[in-house]
Order: C-alpha cells, then sequence, then structure tokens
C-alpha cells in the first residue's frame, strides 16, 4: 500500500509540475495576447466607424470643403493670390500700386500627370507663398483693405504694414503678407 | 473476580488503524490526482477558448481593415484632416493689425498727425513718424503713455528723433517714435470684427 501512496504522490506531483503548471502559464500569455487582440479590434473599429462617419461627413459637407479650399488650397498657384488681393483692393476702392506673390521654387503648378490621376493619393506639406502690394487711398479705404485681407476666406497672415503720407492727400499702405496651401 | 485485558483491546484497535490509514491516504492523494486531471482538462478546454476568441478577433480585424481599405474618398478623408489640422493651427496665430489702429488712436493727441506707421509682428514693435505743432504738444505726446489706461496697449516709448520743420505758412515738430504694443491686441476681437472669420 506504501508503494502505491508513493507512486500515486509522485505522478500526482510531477503531473501537476510539468503538465498543469506550465498549461496554466500558456493560458496567463493567451488571456494576455487576447486583452491585446481585443483592444486593437476594438480600436480597428473605432477607427472604421470615424472613418465611415467622417464619409459621410465629407459627402454631406460640400460647403465647410469650398471653404477649407478656400482658406488652405491643394495647390500653390501664386497668381490666384494676386487676384484675390486685386479683388479686395478693388472692393473698397483703392488703387494697387505693386504686387507680387512668390512661392517656392520649382514648384510644378501645372500638368503634373501623376497628380491629376490621384489627388488625393500622395503625400502633403503645408507650403508658404510671400508675397507684398501696396496701395494707395484714404485712411479709411486703407483700414477696410486691411480688413477685407485679415478676413478674407484665404488665410493670409500679414508680417509687417507700412502707412506712409502719399500725393493728393492719401495714403500709401504696402503690407508683407503669406499664405498657404498643401502640395506634396 | 473477572478479569479485563484492556491491553489486547488497544492492541487490536491501533492495529486497525495501521490498516486503514495507508488506504484512506490512497483516497485522499488519488482524489487530489483526479482533482488534477479534471482541473487541468478545465484548462485545456479553457486554452482552446481562448484561442477560438484570439482567431475570432483577428478575423474581425482582416474584415474590418479590409472595410477600411475600402472605403470611399478615405485617401481624400485623410488630407482633409490634414487641411483641417493646418487651417486650426493658423487660424489660432492669425492676427489682426487693423484692431490695433482704434487703440493708437484713442492714445493719440488730437493735434498730432502720423506721417509714416510700420509695424512688424516680430519684436511686437510699432514704428510711426508724427507732427505736433510745439515741442509741448510732444510731452504731451509722450505723457499721455504713462497713464495706465493708454500704456496697457502701448508701452516703451523711446523717441528716436525729432526736429523742427518750417514751410511758408507754419513750424512744427516732427518726430520719430518706436514703441512696444501689446500683442493681444492683435488676437481676434468679434466686436471690431463683425464679419470676421
Amino acid at each position: 500500500m506504501a508503494i502505491e501512496l508513493v507512486l500515486l504522490i509522485l505522478f500526482g506531483g510531477l503531473f501537476f509540475w510539468f503538465i498543469v503548471l506550465p498549461k496554466r502559464a500558456s493560458i496567463t500569455d493567451l488571456e494576455a495576447n487576447l486583452s491585446t487582440v481585443q483592444k486593437q479590434q476594438q480600436d480597428i473599429s473605432g477607427e472604421l466607424n470615424s472613418l465611415k462617419n467622417l464619409a459621410n461627413e465629407l459627402n454631406n459637407d460640400t460647403a465647410d470643403i469650398n471653404h477649407l479650399d478656400q482658406a488652405l488650397p491643394l495647390n500653390g498657384k501664386t497668381m490666384t493670390l494676386q487676384i484675390l488681393a486685386a479683388t479686395l483692393a478693388q472692393s473698397v476702392g483703392v488703387t494697387i500700386k505693386d504686387t507680387n506673390a512668390v512661392g517656392p521654387n520649382n514648384q510644378i503648378l501645372a500638368g503634373d500627370k501623376a497628380l491629376l490621376a490621384k489627388p488625393y493619393g500622395t503625400t502633403r506639406a503645408l507650403q508658404k507663398i510671400s508675397g507684398s502690394i501696396s496701395v494707395l487711398g484714404t485712411f479709411s479705404q486703407l483700414e477696410a483693405f486691411l480688413r477685407k485681407l485679415e478676413t478674407s476666406g484665404r488665410l493670409i497672415n500679414i508680417g509687417s504694414l507700412t502707412i506712409d503720407s502719399a500725393e493728393d492727400g492719401n495714403l500709401s499702405l504696402k503690407v508683407t503678407m503669406e499664405a498657404y496651401y498643401l502640395a506634396p | 473476580m473477572a478479569q479485563i485485558n484492556l491491553l489486547k483491546q488497544t492492541s487490536v484497535s491501533s492495529s486497525n488503524l495501521g490498516n486503514t490509514l495507508p488506504k484512506i491516504l490512497v483516497w485522499v492523494f488519488a482524489g487530489l490526482v483526479v482533482a488534477v486531471l479534471i482541473y487541468y482538462a478545465w484548462l485545456f478546454i479553457d486554452a482552446n477558448g481562448i484561442n477560438k476568441k484570439i482567431k475570432d478577433a483577428q478575423d474581425a480585424m482582416v474584415k474590418y481593415n479590409t472595410e477600411i481599405a475600402n472605403v470611399p474618398r478615405k485617401d481624400e478623408l485623410y488630407t482633409r484632416q490634414l487641411q483641417l489640422k493646418n487651417y486650426n493651427e493658423l487660424v489660432g496665430k492669425h492676427v489682426y493689425w487693423s484692431q490695433l489702429f482704434p487703440a493708437l488712436a484713442k492714445s493719440t493727441l488730437k493735434s498730432a498727425t502720423y506721417s509714416n506707421l510700420q509695424l512688424q509682428d516680430s519684436g511686437n514693435t510699432l514704428s510711426l513718424s508724427a507732427n505736433v505743432p510745439t515741442v509741448a504738444d510732444l510731452d504731451k505726446y509722450l505723457q499721455v503713455f504713462d497713464i495706465p489706461e493708454f500704456n496697457k496697449n502701448f508701452s516703451n516709448v523711446r523717441v528716436t528723433g525729432f526736429n523742427k520743420s518750417s514751410d511758408l505758412n507754419s513750424t512744427s515738430i516732427k518726430f520719430q517714435l518706436k514703441m512696444q504694443y501689446d500683442p493681444s491686441l492683435l488676437q481676434y476681437d468679434p466686436s471690431l470684427n463683425p464679419n470676421g472669420n
């Protein structure tokens, strides 16, 4: 009977030590793995849902998209900034003396076939157009022009401005400005 | 007199216990071994269940990833998000120079006329040239900036030059100043920009 007892204890002990305990440890690992995978699943599920919601918003908020494109266009055409400044100047009655706008060198402004084929398929970065404009007018006209520049749909940051007296009782205003766009 | 042999009875009883105890122990340990085997079986089933859950979650992720890849206008969405992020950052830094003029006008002596004004956003410095009829007016002009109501917006006023100029009809004092403006003056104020963005 004593031999059976010893064998039983030996078998039970060895089985517990070499089979059960490693299995339990592997289950602890599996549970940790499951927890990680479930968290990833939740994240991806959340990302998918927010992506679907955003895609719906994109379809429905055309007006907002147009405003965004106006404020921060997806092309670096410097002439659009000059056209805008000229339009704003005309709207308040100031006379444009001089205007210029310069973007980064070697920027492709038209005919980029790869971009035209996949306009949203490339990585874009914020780019800057620097420019200046000089106008003539009365103080109230210059103030109105400045306000129009500051509050225009296109985001224009004015870096410096100079007001000088000019001929015929008018004033001259020169502003240096920066506008931005997103391009590859 | 009858005799009772207590010694014999004790020896029989301990002999029974000696036979029974190993059996009990065998049963107890056999029970423990069975319990361990059942526990192992349960662990085995549990592991299978967890493995199945992991596989289900991984399958679901593959499905979600496929759905994400097929969301219409996804690339445009990422571009728009970048556009919006940059827009918000730029709007946060946008300044309104036109809001400085009313504050400057409030701080200006009625008899002074400006002939040049230069503003730069670096250093929050303002340079201007102006005319006043007399030196006493220049002194008054400067005294305004010692009043807290006005020097909260414009401070550290320096006269960088002044001279008396005269033409056929009158004489005046022409002077140049440099001062610092409070940058918060350039932050968006809805009351000054009712149609602003």
